[in-house]
């Protein structure tokens, strides 16, 4: 899809700018483009500084191409705008570990984040690399909150997590696709001692 | 509209082992320390890498409880209180091994405390102790030394190690260790107490191997009375378990303590010893007394705590000195001035 007709999504359509507000646009890795608002933008410290660095004016912003990010796709940076959006104007809390930190999950960021676990795992971290305190805080508290009351086995199966017999054989795997002959070493080693010796060599 | 663009596609589920492991640890941070403890059973991976990065366990309080032949772990973080029971004595050992060593907090108070009945004596309570005993050894560096007196050090780690298994049924051992401005040779002074405000009224360097058998009633010479030792133990440290700077006591620990009793009043607890005063005119002289007779006719003995308006009550009956409750002093009585 070309950047001229990719869609634009308007994360904040739902409140209509009495005021003339700047709004920035973003493409995400999958060409989809969003505008955001500026008070929104604030939440992430990272487009914070690169809206700041690009030094746009609310003249030159809407003739201007948007802003490329890379490593994230539309969905997930539906998400975070959406977040954004929603958050925007509250305070960016301070994670400097002096005081214990209690995480409570807001219904909105609730209901935003009732997606699968590959959705979920991106939406972190997307909120780690646009540096989103908040929403990487929330997001992390979801997905420990998965974990809660689970046993051992349906931890596997919330998480996708190997039991040690699967671990095992994805070592033994990785190590023999590292070196063949290993297998075949070890199968001669075995046969030996099956033989009666007690020596390899 | 982001969740009908979401049924559109087939659900991806992604392994949380794709995480970036300094998120992976950010999401352990929020983890409950029951899920800790399951995500240590998933895998051996994932149990190395808890056992190497040991995320952060924010407790409050750890308070361990051997009740008959039960465990419990009384785990109180800043927005939960958790209560296990029931726990087979390897799994509550190491779970307590692992409580200890991932809680990187600043832990209020860690209790011990073991209810025995008459029955044969569960050795429990001595693995649990000597647990303890090798645990508290084991970080005797970390320890901030120039806290402690050395012969605290030396009174107050044996208490845990040397239990042989002829100690019997005592019913009230309470540690509390001393204010961190103090120093060898240093008194408990009352002005060091009401400075620091903190709560030194029981302090028991009791020499457990010397008691006899666990099914037996032994006297005990407190220093102004005779206590008899029977039916438990309870054995509380006040202690931060990463720096073991020493705990200031605050009014709500003393309402904790007195909620305590208040719950337990069916139990009788005994004030065996406190170490910080030669005798009762000393205790007197620190906290204050007031006395009276109930209708009765039993006297009641009221120590002044630290606390504004608290009192600790005792019964002196038999020749034991018992320790009642904290509490507000009734109404009508009169404090004499000790000083």
């Amino acid at each position: 899809m070309s950047v001229e007709n990719a869609p634009v999504v308007d994360v904040d359509e739902a409140a209509i700018p009495v005021e003339k507000k700047m709004y920035y646009r973003f493409e995400s890795n999958d060409k989809k483009e969003f505008r955001v608002s500026e008070l929104a933008i604030q939440q992430s410290e990272t487009l914070n500084r690169l809206v700041e660095a690009m030094g746009y004016t609310s003249e030159d912003v809407e003739n201007k191409p948007a802003i490329a990010i890379e490593n994230i796709d539309g969905k997930t940076l539906k998400l975070v705008f959406q977040w954004c959006e929603h958050h925007k104007g509250e305070a960016i809390p301070v994670d400097d570990g002096s005081v214990p930190k209690i995480v409570e999950i807001p219904e909105f960021d609730a209901k935003l984040m009732d997606i699968d676990n590959g959705l979920l795992f991106k939406l972190i971290w997307a909120a780690d690399y646009l540096n989103i305190v908040q929403l990487l805080n929330v997001s992390c508290k979801k997905v420990a909150n998965m974990a809660q009351g689970k046993t051992p086995a349906q931890l596997r199966r919330v998480y996708l997590l190997p039991s040690d017999e699967e671990d095992e054989a994805a070592k033994r795997a990785a190590q023999e696709a590292q070196d063949p002959r290993a297998r075949e070493v070890e199968e001669e080693f075995e046969e030996r001692k099956r033989q009666g010796g007690n020596s390899f060599f | 509209m982001a969740e009908e663009e979401l049924a559109e596609e087939p659900v991806n589920r992604a392994s949380l082992i794709g995480i970036p492991p300094e998120l992976f640890a950010k999401i352990l941070e929020n983890c409950e320390f029951d899920s800790i403890f399951s995500l240590r059973k998933v895998c051996h991976s994932l149990r190395d890498y808890l056992l190497v990065n040991k995320p952060s366990i924010q407790f409050t309080y750890i308070h361990l409880v051997e009740r008959g032949s039960r465990m419990i772990l009384h785990l109180h973080t800043v927005s939960t209180v958790r209560r296990i029971d029931n726990l087979p004595w390897t799994q509550f050992k190491s779970d307590v091994k692992l409580i200890l060593d991932h809680a990187d907090s600043k832990v209020k108070s860690f209790g011990v405390y073991l209810v025995r009945d008459r029955q044969p004596r569960n050795r429990m309570s001595s693995q649990l102790l000597k647990f303890l005993g090798s645990y508290l050894e084991s970080r005797r560096e970390k320890l901030q030394i120039e806290m402690f007196t050395t012969d605290n050090t030396k009174t107050f780690i044996p208490i845990l190690s040397n239990v042989q298994g002829n100690l019997n049924d005592i019913t009230f051992i309470c540690i509390k260790l001393p204010p961190a401005s103090s120093n060898e040779g240093r008194r408990v002074t009352r002005g060091m107490i009401r400075e620091d405000k903190t709560w030194n009224l029981v302090h028991f360097p009791l020499e457990l191997s010397r008691l006899p058998a666990w099914n037996q009633a032994h006297t005990f010479d407190t220093g102004f009375g005779e206590a008899i030792i029977t039916t438990s133990v309870m054995l509380f440290l006040h202690f931060n378990l990463l720096n073991c700077g020493f705990l200031k006591i605050t009014e709500e620990e003393v309402s904790a303590v007195a909620q305590a009793f208040i719950q337990n009043q069916q139990k009788v607890f005994y004030w065996l010893k406190i170490d910080n005063f030669a005798n009762r005119e000393e205790i007197v002289n620190v906290f204050g007394e007031e006395s009276h007779f109930d209708a009765e006719g039993t006297l009641w003995w009221y120590f002044r705590t630290v606390h504004e308006n608290r009192w600790l009550r005792v019964i002196i009956e038999g020749g034991c000195i018992r320790l009642d409750q904290i509490f507000d002093l009734p109404p009508g009585s009169i404090v004499r001035d000790f000083n």
